[in-house]
Formats: structure tokens, C-alpha cells, sequence
């Protein structure tokens, strides 16, 4: 995948053309409720999630109507189901009340903020609906010049404090996104940002030019809330993290440290370990001989990653496109949740066209240009963070550390034993809730029927004591934390248990933890009287490895039905627990 | 040598073939949105937008607001782009 220029009007013809779902592509419902027109914004929209694989259908609520639809008993925001709900506010708007209300900045803030938190308590309330809420582009107009920011009731100072305080209340809800315009505006500059003519007459919030980028802007957090955001940046070496080659040139040769080109290398560096702190994976792909491409990380003084930093290291002379899906493998995750970069154009095209999921952008001529060029990607979207993202390098590394221990044991069974393996089963509670609804979102393997619950749903089954059981399995053995690891979510519908969802990581595989749950889950059903428990699996691109998961414990299967999902049944009385070699307390 | 008006009218009837997507549109001057199917809201936009980015001029708020057929707009931009000469699509 590479980025290409996006023009309004090539999108514009693409989106005619998107009138039903034909590739099959997954579906995503957007209303959008704007103080502006949208007619534009919703094509762009639309085009842009389908250039990503995504079928969009928009609900475009109408001009300035944004309070009758959320605040009144039957409209048609909540008959049309959204899955994002886009607050799509603008300044202009704003501004003409500022104008006719006699400047009043710091109530206009006041009551716009209040307002935007009652909206979002209301959709919230009545739908699981993800909201995305825009920043506000500050104003170019300054009545008092540069001292307009040190007046509170400015329009430059109110939605300045407005911003700041829209983030910090979107902070304490996790069902709030925010979608920074007032970054893209920046970033675009604003004397060619708006085009006040435009407004006038048609009430578009930004130049027909920049909608792409808007509308790219809002597809990423669609994208990254799908479960479809990036897990791992793949490295080269020689003139991408460094300048020079380090074959060649030797330690002292190559280029990186704090001054000349070097700086430009270790500033890309210094990115790479804040996406390692947000919980990217860091991997390396070269062409080189292992022990010379290890050097730098281990003996140069100037280098800011270090071996630790990186959860695979491949240095060899195979093609790169192998040593990338081996990378796959030995992490478990997916091809497209990869960003390979390298310098060189050969090493990117053959990437491209061997392995397309792959995301490979372009790269910068200029070691200078890589952290702006890589940032205005917008490819590392996120829509939560959560304790284990940081902590994510250190949990591959556990695990290269038990795969040598493993090697050493004559069987399965007495390495599995001496692991000292301990699980928790927790009911769903406000403190694992995030990490459930992140497990829920980038689970695609062992994952038996993909529903992408969010962290609203998942508080609703929390709260449901009487109809659902939902448990969260914790895992940790004497190598380290696993934390959070499974995830399964059951209706009680008497007298049968229905497994609705049932998903796991990868990275515990082949511990006996399934087999560890479903003792816990017949246990369970065994303890409130359930006759039968039932287990679903819908089929995925990507969920082949658990095709037959129930089939291995006895379940009965039905025939599939019109979506190939099979239902499969076992009687409770006569299940025999498996054997584990896993502590529960 | 400024733009001619027939050439302006052809330029402009491009644009307006390639905004609605119809190979067989041709503009004249007392031409309206009711004559051109799929001219809404939307595509007058786009249509003006084009305009503006293709002959490299920018019309007024009021000019956009008074336009009142298709020849008023050929006008327009020939008035306009008679400053700007040798631009090209």
C-alpha cells in the first residue's frame, strides 16, 4: 500500500461510483450531524474508506440540525444505528455567534462545552455508538493582535480554552474520540486552509482541496476503531536508520548522534521509541550479516535503539519479503498490521507487489523529512492506550526467553509444568474493561465470532448480572506477565449457555488455556443448572486456526447457515475436565 | 493575446462534461441547473471550484450569488481570466 496524492475531484468520481457493497468490503454506518453543509465531506468519506477496503453508509443529518436529532424522542440518527456518531462543528459557526452575542468568549466556551458533553451523555445513553467530536480551528481574526490570547473573552483565547477543555472531558469517556482539525488546519497552513467565499456561499468548513485530508483524517480513526491499526514497524538498516553502511563503513563510519546528518537519524530514532512506548513493535529486516548489523545497537554511543528495542531481529540475504512473513510468524500478528520502511525503492516495490497487505510507504531522500513524512501518514492511529501497549516489547522478549527453556524439556507437559502458570478469572469489572475492549478489537486469530464490542457494550454485560457471564482470564507465569490474555462473554438463556463470544492472544497458545477455560465454563454451567452449552463460529479471512475449536471438545455442529456460521452444541452432565498444568486460584 | 470567449465557452464546457460525467454535454448561454441532470447544490460547488482552479481566477461572493445562466458565468471568467493569459488546464 502506498499513499498517492488524493484530489477532491478524482475522489469525488470515485464516490459516484460506490453506490452498493460489491467487493464484499466490511460495512461501517457514520452519521454525521454538522453546523456546516457536508455534502462534500460524506463523498470524500466515503471514498476514502473505500480506498481502505471499508463500505461506509452515511447518514448526513442535514444543516444545522444537530440538536433536534440527538436530543428529540424518535429522529433519524437513532432509527439509521450508527457505529460513529461525528460531531462535525466548525469555528465559522461559532464565530457569527460570537459576533452577535456581544463577544462573550468565556460564556461561549462554557456553553458549547457544556452542550458537546450533553450530546455526548445523550447518544451515549442511547446507542454504543463510538462519537467522534472536531477540535476547532482557532481563528485567524485577532481583535487585540498578539495580545489577543491573554484575553479571556477573545474568540482566540475562548476556543483555544474550549479545545483544551473538550480533550480533558474526552479523556474520562472512552466512547469520545477527538478528531484535531485545528491540527490539520495548522499543518496545512491557514491562510490557504479556509476559503471565506466558500463559506459564504455554500458553507463548507474548509477549501474543496483539503477535504481529502479531512475526510483521511476521520477514515483512520474508523479504521484504527475496526481493529485495523498498525502493530509493528519493520526496519531496514543501512541508510534508514542510519547514514552510511555499516558493512562498509564500519562503527565508527556510519551516521548517527547529534550532529549533521547523524541528528536526522537519531530524531527518527527517538520517533521509533516513543511508537515503541505507545506499543508498536519494533522489528529489524537487512541485508547484512548478522553480527555487523547487531554492532551499532550494542556499541555505538550515539545510537538511540538498542537490541532490547527490537522483538525480532532478521539479518541475512533472503529476499525481504520471506524474512517479512517469518517476522508475522514468530510475532503472531497479521501482514496488515505491518509498516515495512527501507530507502531503497527496489527493496519497497518487490515488498509491495509480493506481499500487498503490507503497509510500505514511501521514504524521504532527506533523513530530515522522515518524522514529518511518516507522521502526515496518519498511520499510527490509535482509538485507546492501554497499560500493556507499553509494556509489549518486554512481553515478546518473556517470550523468546520461554521458547530457549523450552527447548531443554524432554516433553510438553514438564515444560508446561514448569512455567508455574497462574490464571485469574475475573467478571468483567471498570478497571479491565479497557483492556477487554481492546482485546475485542485486535483479536482477528483465535477470535471464535469477531464481535468488535466496544467498551460501552462491554459495561453493559458487566452490569447485566442475570443474563450474562462475562470473564476476562488473566495469565503469568515465572518469566513474566502475560497480563490480560482471553476473553469470553456468555448469555445465560436457560437452559442453555451461549458462548456469544470467545476470543484469546495468540501469544498463549498451546498452554492449556482453552482447555483451562472451557473446565471454568462448563463448571459454570454445571453450577447454574445448564443442560447444554453452545458455542458459535462465524468464519473470517482470518479466523481459520479455530475452525474446528469446539469440534475438539466434543461439541456437535450444525449445519452452517447463510453466513457459514456453525453452531455447535455439548451436553453439560457428561463433560470430562482436561487436564492443565495451570494454577487458579 | 487575451483569452477569446469561445475559447473560455469551450474550456468551460470540459469541466462541465467532466463534472456531470457526460461525454455528450455541450454548454450554451442561456443554459440553467434545470437543463443539466444531476446539477445540485453539490456540483455547482464543485463546478465553480473547478472553474476557479482551471482558468486560475477567483470569483467575489457576489458574483457566485448572481449568476443567472450559463453565459453570465462564460462572462465572468472571460472578464476574469483576460488578466491571467496563457494559462492552461
Amino acid at each position: 500500500m502506498t499513499a498517492p496524492s488524493l484530489d477532491y475531484f478524482e475522489l469525488i468520481k470515485t464516490a459516484r461510483k460506490i453506490v452498493r457493497n460489491v467487493e464484499g468490503y466490511p460495512e461501517v454506518r457514520v452519521a454525521i450531524l454538522a453546523d456546516s453543509s457536508t455534502q462534500h465531506l460524506a463523498q470524500m468519506l466515503r471514498a476514502c474508506l473505500h480506498r481502505h477496503r471499508m463500505f461506509a453508509q452515511v447518514h448526513e443529518a442535514g444543516f444545522d440540525v444537530i440538536d433536534q436529532e440527538v436530543f428529540a424522542g424518535d429522529s433519524e440518527l437513532y432509527r439509521f444505528k450508527p457505529d460513529y456518531v461525528l460531531l462535525h462543528v466548525c469555528t465559522q459557526a461559532l464565530r457569527d455567534r460570537y459576533y452577535r452575542e456581544g463577544f462573550q468568549g468565556r460564556r461561549l466556551a462554557e456553553e458549547t462545552l457544556a452542550r458537546a458533553v450533553d450530546r455526548w451523555d445523550e447518544i451515549g445513553r442511547r446507542t454504543s455508538a463510538r462519537i467522534i467530536q472536531n477540535l476547532y480551528v482557532l481563528p485567524v481574526e485577532r481583535v487585540f493582535g498578539n495580545f489577543s490570547r491573554t484575553v479571556p473573552d477573545s474568540l482566540n483565547a475562548a476556543l483555544a480554552d474550549l479545545n483544551a477543555r473538550l480533550v480533558e472531558a474526552a479523556r474520562r469517556r472512552p466512547n469520545v474520540l477527538i478528531h484535531d482539525v485545528e491540527h490539520l488546519a495548522s499543518d496545512a497552513g491557514k491562510r490557504v486552509w479556509s476559503d471565506e467565499t466558500l463559506w459564504v456561499h455554500a458553507k463548507v468548513f474548509c477549501r474543496l482541496e483539503f477535504l481529502p485530508e479531512a475526510a483521511e483524517s476521520l477514515a483512520g480513526i474508523v479504521l484504527a476503531g475496526a481493529g485495523r491499526g498498525k502493530k509493528c514497524v519493520v526496519l531496514d538498516l543501512d541508510n534508514t536508520l542510519w547514514g552510511g553502511v555499516i558493512g562498509d563503513d564500519g562503527l565508527s563510519g556510519i551516521e548517527v548522534g547529534d550532529h549533521g546528518v547523524g541528528e536526522a537519524y537519531a530524531r527518527f530514532q527517538g520517533f521509533l521509541l516513543a511508537l515503541k512506548a505507545r506499543g508498536l513493535i519494533l522489528a529489524v529486516c537487512s541485508k547484512n550479516e548478522r553480527e555487523n548489523a547487531l554492532l551499532p545497537f550494542r556499541e555505538h554511543p550515539r545510537m538511540l535503539l538498542r537490541e532490547k528495542d527490537i522483538s525480532a531481529f532478521v539479518a541475512n540475504w533472503e529476499s525481504k519479503a520471506e524474512n517479512i512473513q517469518g517476522i508475522a510468524r514468530t510475532l503472531n500478528i497479521g501482514l496488515d498490521s505491518m509498516v515495512f520502511l527501507d530507502d531503497s525503492p527496489f527493496e519497497r516495490e518487490q515488498v509491495r507487489g509480493l506481499l500487498p497487505e503490507v503497509c510500505v510507504p514511501e521514504f524521504p531522500e532527506d533523513p530530515a523529512e522522515i518524522v514529518p513524512f511518516l507522521s502526515r501518514l496518519n498511520i499510527f492511529e490509535t482509538v485507546s492506550l492501554s497499560a500493556e501497549d507499553a509494556r509489549r516489547t518486554e512481553l515478546y522478549q518473556d517470550q523468546a526467553r520461554r521458547d530457549q527453556e523450552k527447548a531443554r524439556f524432554s516433553s510438553v507437559d514438564e515444560y508446561l509444568k514448569s512455567l508455574s502458570m497462574e490464571a485469574v478469572f475475573a467478571r468483567f469489572d471498570p478497571f479491565n474493561l479497557p483492556r477487554v475492549a481492546q482485546l475485542l478489537l485486535r483479536s482477528n486469530q483465535f477470535n471464535l465470532t469477531t464481535r468488535r464490542y466496544n467498551e460501552a457494550e462491554c459495561a453493559a454485560f458487566m452490569d447485566d448480572a442475570a443474563g450474562c457471564w462475562p470473564v476476562a482470564v488473566s495469565l503469568k507465569d515465572r518469566f513474566g506477565d502475560y497480563g490480560l490474555i482471553a476473553v469470553i462473554i456468555a448469555r445465560l438463556e436457560s437452559p442453555v449457555l451461549v458462548l456469544d463470544s470467545w476470543l484469546m492472544s495468540c501469544r498463549v497458545l498451546q498452554r492449556g488455556v482453552e482447555q483451562l477455560c472451557m473446565n471454568r465454563v462448563f463448571a459454570f454451567a454445571k453450577a447454574g443448572g445448564f443442560k447444554t452449552v453452545q458455542g458459535i463460529f462465524a468464519p473470517t479471512p482470518k479466523n481459520g486456526m479455530v475452525r474446528d475449536f469446539y469440534g475438539r471438545f466434543g461439541f456437535r455442529a450444525s449445519a452452517p447457515d447463510g453466513e457459514g456460521r456453525v453452531f455447535w452444541t455439548r451436553s453439560v452432565s457428561d463433560y470430562q475436565p482436561s487436564e492443565v498444568f495451570i494454577s487458579c486460584p | 493575446m487575451p483569452i477569446a470567449r469561445n475559447e473560455v465557452a469551450q474550456r468551460l464546457s470540459a469541466i462541465f462534461r467532466e463534472v456531470f460525467e457526460d461525454e455528450t454535454l455541450q454548454i450554451h448561454d442561456a443554459m440553467t441547473a434545470k437543463d443539466v441532470a444531476g446539477w445540485d447544490s453539490l456540483n455547482h460547488i464543485n463546478l465553480i471550484v473547478q472553474a476557479e482552479r482551471s482558468f486560475k481566477i477567483k470569483f467575489t461572493t457576489k458574483e457566485i450569488m448572481t449568476f443567472q445562466n450559463v453565459g453570465e458565468f462564460v462572462d465572468s471568467i472571460h472578464r476574469k481570466a483576460a488578466g491571467n493569459e496563457g494559462t492552461q488546464v
